[in-house]
């Protein structure tokens, strides 16, 4: 303790050093008149008297020296001279201080704004309490890996694991949705959980206001329709009435009565996805009518629901993933179907471990190659501090020779570079907040109530101190450490410095190491713009211009089943009729959009292993509309009614998968999971791309509405100019069929496709900019070398020139020396880059990650930018003036 | 003339100050030679740093008054803390003198 009292009274007295000096003055003047005066007493002489009182006060200089050294920190005061020096430096070399902060803005910001991408999306906790309990089981083919699993199982499975298991103390599950609230035209949809009795409890999440669930609700089948509105929700909506509870709110045309509002900034588990409100899964039936939820719920092979469980205390993560994984096993031993499956644990928050997977890996690649465009920047201001070390030789070894410790110096060097990189972590900073938000701006590209919250925390703070810090060692040390061990005789021989091979050896080092990370900055740019072409070119197997896809609801606002297919047949007969519409036809899952997908299992008779395969309804003409070829048999017709024999068209890739170099038309197959059926396969249609564009080729079955009735439905359009033209007459159209029917969404289908291109466009762009940003870093670094070794040599230069060198031999030496070490850096660098690639190989589609025509063009770009770099500097020394150069110095 | 044996400064300081009250630096410096009956020779400059040192410890305080001669001077005194550091170091300095007496005083060959 008195530690910390004598530290924190030396830090204050540091700070008042100018009134204690003040005081010290004073009290040795009075000390020396007393001392004099009794000198005088003793009969001395006034003069003798004064020398006296000196001597015995000892030398006053050295009294004061001691005096301040007790007064406060030696080092802290240093660090104020040498801040106050650091930015008269910066403000005299305006040109210098612009070029290093703004590189060093660049990286840095470019690096908090990856960051914080990954802290919003995996490392920031759950708003919920001990969210390091929580788990989400996982499932997945035994074959893949579990990082690709999906994070849902079934109700049955659901109620059968939170029962008996022995690791959790709590199990919810839910399932995410969309209510409509309000009616008629001032209705909206909002996101919702429907969720099991004990979500509130299991998450340890107490209301804001009222209570959670309780009772029957959330365990019986039509209990009582209550609901628990999220803050934002009351607040704007509900305009944050105090009186809400007990009040009843219109959801799905149902009033459903509010018992509680969630603590603010609480939006469920999944941290991408913002809900409102959360309703009993028991109430499903009310929200989606017809829906007969009691098969949905009771089928244990419906997998749509999403769970997070509270691990007891002391069972560790991998003890939960090694019971629920035998618990799964158990469970294949009873039905076959789990046989291909397995099941883990993961942690919660980004919907599924694939989707964390991907989220993760492509910003450690993003960061990652920032990292490489930092430690650039980093390379160009060692540079640019050893040149200007080289200028300021003199001034030091003048300080060194003078008596100024090498501590000291060395302490002011690098002083000089931490305030660089702390002015480019601030600008950097602003940088990274403005990238965030241009991020946020993309955010109304998707229909999806997407929560991305990009705040700048003290996390992503943290980490742009830690950057900036390691960023002044890495490019302040190697120039502060040159300086101050430098030896000041010759230094103070002579003005101009002749052949500093240790320090030119340093710059070319710095040169090749900079050329080998924008070669591997470079690389990763052109893998990524020509995966990204590559895609474009490819497309994704259907005509998106002029389609527009109009989205309905049925089964929300309560149409059965038979009301849904008059519906359907309506719209394929009104539509066409629609002024702009050429053609129109009806498809439940639209490719590459938000749709959620059904999967089917294949199996034509004697196959042994059924295959997985994307299933909807389409209504006839629905491949003409879509743009897609159907390479054999026929489309569906009016003879494909409900009661004909049951038909599918398959895609391409299914007939080769099932009937390899057999005709697919006229074979039979089995469809598990959906309304089991036998069915005809009496078409093949095209591959195309359904779930993203760089996915893999799967299989895809097309039933017909008639024979496979969906409740949601896409009326999709086919138009003569741009699709959204059409959209007023299509409302019109529908209002005339039911004034009450809601239109869930009207989109152009180019609209699903741009956002399928995002993260690709996306990786181009930034990769891109990166690219031509490491590219212009590397160049200024040689030109920076090059020119300075034009400088050293100028005097030389002119020797040669005098004793007959054509100009054209002098060029050649000067490009040749700031070559070399560009050249060793490139073939250091093709060597990493490779190495890069292999690890780029799961961002890149349809290029292989060794791309002959990347490799060969990155180290030629980079070639170039060198020898550019190189020339400009040599031209100026091929045009020395010899009898100038003779006589300078 | 003996010379000020290093870190008793400190201590000839606070035993000063608790003996006689507050005193300004003059006098601490007079009133140590004269104890030590003109055989200690102080390097007067060196108690401001010392008086410093002792008063970011919070063992004695400082305060501007006027001195005999009518000048303006910094009057210091011991404060509690002080005195009792005076004790545990006055403590500390007996036993180490007493040891180092014995230790000396030990005849040859015993």
């Amino acid at each position: 303790m008195p530690q910390i009292r004598i530290w924190l009274s030396r830090l204050r007295d540091t700070f008042r050093r100018g009134r204690l000096d003040q005081e010290l003055q004073a009290e040795l003047d009075a000390h020396l008149e007393l001392l004099i005066e009794e000198n005088l007493h003793r009969g001395l002489s006034l003069n003798e008297a004064r020398y006296a009182a000196l001597r015995s006060l000892g030398g006053i200089e050295q009294t004061k020296e001691a005096f301040r050294d007790q007064a406060g920190f030696r080092w802290l005061r240093g660090l104020g001279q040498d801040l106050r020096y650091a930015l008269r430096l910066l403000r005299r070399n305006p040109g210098f201080t612009a070029v290093a902060v703004l590189s060093l803005a660049l990286g840095i910001g470019a690096n908090s704004a990856v960051f914080s991408i990954l802290n919003f999306a995996i490392l920031r906790p759950l708003p919920v309490s001990h969210p390091e309990q929580l788990l989400t089981i996982t499932h997945g083919r035994k074959t893949g890996s579990p990082d690709q699993y999906d994070a849902n199982i079934s109700y049955p499975q659901y109620v059968d694991i939170r029962d008996h298991n022995p690791v959790f103390s709590g199990l919810t599950a839910f399932w995410a949705a969309a209510v409509i609230y309000g009616r008629g035209a001032h209705s909206q949809s909002v996101p919702d959980y429907e969720v099991s009795a004990d979500y509130f409890d299991v998450l340890g999440v107490k209301p804001f206001l009222g209570r959670a669930f309780s009772g029957n609700e959330g365990r019986v089948l039509g209990s009582d329709p209550v609901v628990v509105v999220g803050y934002k929700f009351w607040k704007t909506v509900l305009g944050g009435d105090p009186h809400i509870l007990g009040k009843t709110i219109p959801l799905s045309g149902h009033p459903f009565t509010v018992i509680g509002v969630a603590p603010e900034g609480f939006i469920g588990t999944e941290r991408i996805l913002a809900v409102d409100m959360w309703v009993p899964i028991t109430n499903h039936d009310l929200l989606n009518p017809g829906s007969q939820t009691a098969e949905w719920i009771g089928n244990k092979h419906n997998r749509s629901f999403w769970n997070v469980g509270r691990l007891k205390p002391g069972v560790s993560p991998a003890a939960a993933g090694a019971w629920i994984e035998r618990w799964g096993a158990s469970q294949a031993a009873q039905d076959p179907s789990y046989r291909e499956l397995r099941y883990g644990v993961a942690p919660p928050g980004l919907l599924s471990p694939a989707l964390r997977s991907a989220v993760s890996a492509f910003t450690l690649m993003l960061l990652g190659v920032v990292s490489l465009v930092l430690l650039l920047a980093c390379a160009n201001i060692a540079n640019l501090l050893l040149a200007r070390g080289v200028e300021r030789r003199r001034e030091l070894a003048i300080r060194l020779a003078i008596g100024g410790s090498r501590a000291r110096l060395f302490q002011q060097l690098l002083t000089h570079s931490l305030l660089l990189s702390f002015l480019g972590g601030a600008a950097g900073l602003l940088l990274a907040f403005w990238l965030d938000r241009l991020l946020l701006s993309l955010r109304p590209l998707f229909d999806f109530p997407l929560a991305l919250d990009l705040t700048l925390d003290w996390r992503t703070l943290g980490f742009a101190v830690l950057v900036s810090l390691l960023t002044a060692v890495l490019c302040g040390l190697i120039p502060a450490l040159q300086a101050a061990h430098a030896d000041p005789a010759p230094a103070l021989k002579s003005a101009v410095s002749r052949g500093e091979p240790r320090r030119y050896a340093l710059k070319q080092t710095l040169v090749a190491a900079q050329a080998g990370l924008s070669l591997m900055a470079l690389v990763a740019a052109v893998l990524m713009l020509r995966s990204l072409w590559r895609v474009q070119a490819e497309g994704p197997g259907f005509d998106a211009d002029h389609v527009l896809a109009v989205t309905f609801d049925l089964g929300q606002q309560g149409y059965s089943e038979a009301k849904g297919r008059q519906f359907y047949a309506a719209l394929l007969r009104e539509a066409p009729q629609v002024p702009g519409v050429e053609r129109a036809s009806l498809a439940g899952y639209l490719p590459l959009s938000d749709t959620d997908e059904s999967d089917t299992e294949v199996q034509p008779p004697g196959r042994p292993k059924p295959l997985v395969s994307i299933v909807t309804p389409i209504a006839p003409g629905y491949f003409q509309t879509m743009g897609i070829p159907l390479l054999a048999g026929r489309d569906f017709d009016s003879t494909d009614q409900k009661d004909s024999t049951p038909v599918v068209i398959i895609n391409r890739y299914l007939a080769r998968e099932l009937w390899p170099g057999e005709d697919a038309i006229g074979k039979m197959a089995h469809l598990n999971g959906t309304p089991g059926h036998d069915c005809r396969v009496v078409g093949v249609a095209a591959d195309g791309k359904y779930e993203t564009l760089g996915e893999d080729a799967t299989g895809f079955v097309y039933r017909p509405a008639t024979q496979y009735y969906w409740p949601h439905i896409n009326l999709l359009l086919r138009t003569a100019g741009p699709p959204l033209a059409s959209a007023g007459a299509i409302r019109k159209m529908a209002a005339d069929l039911d004034p009450n029917l809601a239109i869930t969404g009207i989109r152009a289908l180019n609209d699903f496709v741009n956002v399928a291109l995002l993260p690709a466009r996306l990786a181009a762009i930034l990769l891109g900019s990166l690219g031509v940003l490491a590219l212009a870093l590397a160049a200024i670094g040689i030109y920076g070398v090059v020119s300075y070794a034009v400088n050293q040599r100028t005097r030389e230069i002119g020797i040669r020139m005098a004793l007959g060198a054509p100009t054209g031999n002098v060029l050649s030496m000067v490009v040749r020396q700031g070559m070399a070490p560009a050249l060793i850096g490139l073939v250091l660098g093709f060597g990493a880059a490779l190495a890069e690639a292999s690890m780029l190989g799961a961002f890149l589609y349809g290029i292989q990650p060794r791309d002959p025509i990347t490799f060969a063009t990155s180290p030629l770009l980079l070639l170039v930018a060198a020898l550019v770099a190189a020339y400009v500097p040599a031209r100026r020394a091929a045009r020395v003036d010899p009898a100038a150069a003779l006589r300078w110095e | 003339m003996a010379e000020v044996l290093q870190g008793t400064l400190d201590l000839m300081v606070l035993k000063t100050l608790e003996s006689m009250g507050p005193l300004h630096g003059y006098a601490i410096a007079r009133r140590i030679e004269q104890v030590s009956g003109d055989l200690l020779h102080l390097n007067q400059g060196t108690l401001y740093p010392a008086l410093l040192r002792l008063q970011q410890r919070g063992w004695i305080t400082g305060r501007w008054g006027t001195s005999e001669n009518n000048r303006r001077a910094r009057f210091y005194g011991i404060t509690r803390a002080g005195c009792k550091q005076l004790a545990a170091e006055a403590a500390d300095w007996e036993r180490m003198a007493a040891i180092i007496s014995r230790l000396l005083q030990t005849p040859q060959g015993a």
